[in-house]
């Protein structure tokens, strides 16, 4: 599913951008922007943003129709690696800021105007439809024969770690399962066995119909700060630049708020 | 006693049928290629079912279709020989001659030693490890006879047995063939191509059309 | 039956594509090892997580092979020598995991064996308490499920290949089925056997996608050495290289051992 969701945006941002581009001409009539962006530009964001984004391309698009938004999620860290690898990227989008500060070290980032904070989330607890084990807090999660969390390397299971480590909650490690990023942790308790999960208050609020949610209190909550950058070796700086104005902007920012984002 | 076969095969496009009576002489079944000569020593092994009609051996039915009964491959005691082949090519010689033995309930160490006594009795002791790829057309079908002979078999039937010789080969083992093919007390049929291996070996001769 | 090589050389272009072939499988190799600091190797490899992801790859694997085996061979045996209406379907469906995304063949194990929603895994555990999810018999289900369709290709091709006259020539001698089956035809059909199981391991131990969302990621339980790799490549990529190098050695050792029987060496 989380495959398709990224596919799902591309193909709906195609056909909108189909529609769009009529129109477009016609505001150009009307006295369009001096200069006209256009082309690519891929996204590498954390998987947590993929709703939201897919979303915003689309508003985005209808901006500027002859931009195409390309995306490319994954755990932050890995997209780190990607990138530090060569892969084409013209902005990173990830779940914390230690990831751009590692590509400003890498020279991969400008540090001067970057990273920007993009956005808030917090951390929740899903459980399983209708709360079986009926787990209300953090400390219930030792109900949970298996519990869901980030791999230990990226953002969100340091995060859950944290939760865990300010609840004062000592899991055994036979009993956590490490997903390979925040929406495949989801998976394991919507799809899957696993009785709860760590992850983004706003991807179990996206999963609404296949998980339950539980709040974290705010005394073992942590705030994830979300970084937004531009990339050094972009091949469409101004587009890119667009992109992230966006985001930033009001509009850019309500949108990300009804996913369930915290305001900056 | 006699056996009496009296029925029709059918595979598909392919027919079969016929009607036989054999006492304890040797029988040759010649015809061209192609009318059924395999097929009917398959129906007498058992490898293949009568469509109609009923094989009987004196007042013991092995095939009936009509009633369904059917004795199986395994509780006939046939000895069947191809125009080549038939040796199991990943058993060594001795333990080709040995396996109908094992078959039979005896035991491993046994039987090798009385298909090692056949080797020897033979003169072909040279040949009792060596695998049937490493034998030659010859050697391979003599191993082949031995084999068939080995236990008294009830069904002797043999498919062109000397028909892949060579010429020098041929004689030999033709008198071979039918030394060992006269001390059966069964039931054998021999089908062929060869005018001379009807006259020298068989005593009818049952030709299909 | 013996053949013979072609007089007539092959073209030119054949043997261009043959290394391009090699060459294209092979870089990528050559830059893992260049990668791998073999000083290190040992101290990487005998790190407690990394071992016991080895150890229990190891066990695993086997057991998903031996499992493919005993499902897999009446499967094959079934599809080469009995014709029946829909066989090929049957095959489609075998063959299907080859071809899925072992992502989606592990959604697909979820929804049959899961505790929660599968077909009979619900019932195993409402009525046995059976959790097969989580646990390392799920690791052997989800290496079985994708090791399974090697298998049955293997020995289906192998028992079609099998000289029939054999078999009855083995019955003419007194074989019943049951003897018959074991001695010849299995006797037979050793080296397509022994080719189906060697793919059909190598498969298992490589299984990624079907396993994590099968059976999870638990260190120590459900963790084989592909999901070790994966996250290793984030926290320690070197540790992450050396253990993707053991698994390419210990397969690289298997195909060469059956050099003979598989990889079609002369004699």
């Amino acid at each position: 599913m989380q495959v398709l969701k990224p596919l799902i945006a591309v193909g709906i941002s195609v056909v909108v951008s189909l529609f769009v581009v009529n129109r477009g001409e016609t505001v150009n009539q009307l006295g369009a922007p001096e200069k006209v962006l256009q082309g690519t530009i891929t996204v590498s964001a954390a998987s947590s943003l993929s709703d939201s984004f897919a979303e915003i391309a689309k508003v985005f698009h209808r901006e500027y129709p002859k931009v195409k938004v390309r995306f490319n999620f994954g755990s932050s860290s890995s997209l780190v690696a990607q990138i530090k690898s060569g892969a084409p990227s013209d902005v990173i989008a990830s779940a914390d800021l230690l990831s751009i500060e590692t590509l400003i070290k890498s020279g991969e980032v400008a540090r001067t105007s970057y990273p920007k904070i993009l956005a808030h989330n917090q951390m929740a607890i899903a459980v399983k439809p209708g709360n079986p084990l009926k787990i209300k807090t953090v400390s219930d999660l030792k109900k949970a024969k298996f519990l869901s969390l980030c791999g230990s390397t990226v953002p969100c299971g340091q995060y859950g770690a944290t939760v865990l480590k300010l609840a004062r909650l000592n899991l055994d490690e036979s009993k956590i399962t490490r997903a390979v990023d925040a929406k495949s942790a989801l998976n394991a308790v919507s799809v899957g066995d696993a009785d709860a999960a760590i992850v983004y208050l706003t991807d179990v609020l996206s999963a609404k119909k296949l998980v339950t949610l539980v709040k974290i209190p705010k005394a073992f909550n942590v705030e994830a700060v979300y970084g937004v950058a531009l990339l050094g070796k972009s091949s469409n700086r101004d587009a890119a630049a667009a992109f992230i104005d966006y985001l930033l902007s009001v509009k850019g920012q309500r949108l990300l708020q009804s996913f369930g984002f915290i305001k900056i | 006693m006699t056996l009496r076969l009296d029925g029709s095969v059918n595979l598909g496009t392919f027919t079969l049928k016929c009607e036989i009576t054999a006492g304890n002489e040797i029988i040759a079944i010649t015809g061209s290629n192609g009318v059924g000569k395999t097929t009917l020593l398959r129906v007498l092994a058992g490898l293949v079912k009568l469509t109609t009609g009923s094989l009987v051996i004196g007042d013991q039915i092995i095939d009936d279709a009509a009633t369904d009964e059917f004795v199986q491959a395994h509780h006939r005691n046939a000895s069947m020989v191809f125009q080549n082949e038939t040796l199991l090519p990943f058993l060594t010689v001795r333990d080709n001659i040995a396996f109908p033995l094992r078959m039979f309930g005896m035991s491993r160490s046994q039987s090798r030693e009385l298909a090692g006594d056949a080797i020897s009795s033979h003169g072909i002791s040279n040949l009792a490890n060596l695998l049937p790829r490493e034998l030659s057309g010859g050697q391979s079908q003599r191993v082949a006879l031995i084999r068939a002979f080995i236990r008294q078999p009830k069904l002797v039937l043999f498919d062109e047995p000397l028909s892949a010789l060579d010429e020098k080969a041929r004689p030999e083992l033709r008198n071979f063939l039918r030394e060992q093919i006269s001390a059966v007390t069964g039931y054998k049929f021999l089908v062929t191509h060869d005018r001379l291996d009807v006259e020298k070996i068989c005593d009818r001769e049952i030709r299909l059309d | 039956m013996k053949k013979r090589r072609p007089i007539s050389r092959p073209p030119l272009i054949i043997f261009v594509g043959a290394i391009f072939g090699v060459i294209y499988i092979f870089l990528p190799l050559v830059g893992l090892l260049r990668k791998i600091s073999f000083i290190s190797l040992l101290s990487q490899l005998s790190d407690g997580p990394t071992l016991s992801a080895l150890r229990l790859s190891l066990v695993t694997s086997v057991a998903a092979t031996l499992l493919a085996l005993i499902l897999g061979l009446p499967l094959a045996w079934v599809l080469a020598r009995v014709s029946f209406r829909g066989s090929y379907l049957v095959r489609a469906f075998v063959m299907l995991p080859m071809v899925l995304p072992p992502v989606v063949g592990g959604v697909a194990l979820l929804a049959a064996y899961g505790k929660s929603s599968g077909l009979v895994g619900a019932l195993l555990f409402d009525s046995f308490g059976v959790q097969l999810t989580f646990s390392p018999i799920g690791v052997v289900i989800a290496e079985a499920f994708v090791a399974l369709p090697f298998l049955v290709m293997a020995v289906e091709g192998g028992l079609r290949a099998i000289d029939s006259r054999y078999e009855e020539l083995a019955s003419t001698m007194g074989a019943n089925e049951i003897t018959k089956f074991y001695r010849v035809t299995l006797r037979l059909l050793r080296p397509s056997l022994i080719a189906g199981i060697a793919v059909a391991w190598a498969r298992a131990l490589g299984e990624f996608g079907a396993t994590i969302t099968f059976a999870g990621n638990i260190q120590g339980r459900t963790q084989t050495t592909p999901l070790a790799v994966y996250l290793l490549l984030e926290s320690d990529p070197q540790a992450a290289y050396s253990l993707s190098f053991v698994l390419l050695i210990v397969c690289v050792l298997v195909l060469i051992s059956m050099r003979d029987r598989w990889l079609g060496s002369k004699r």
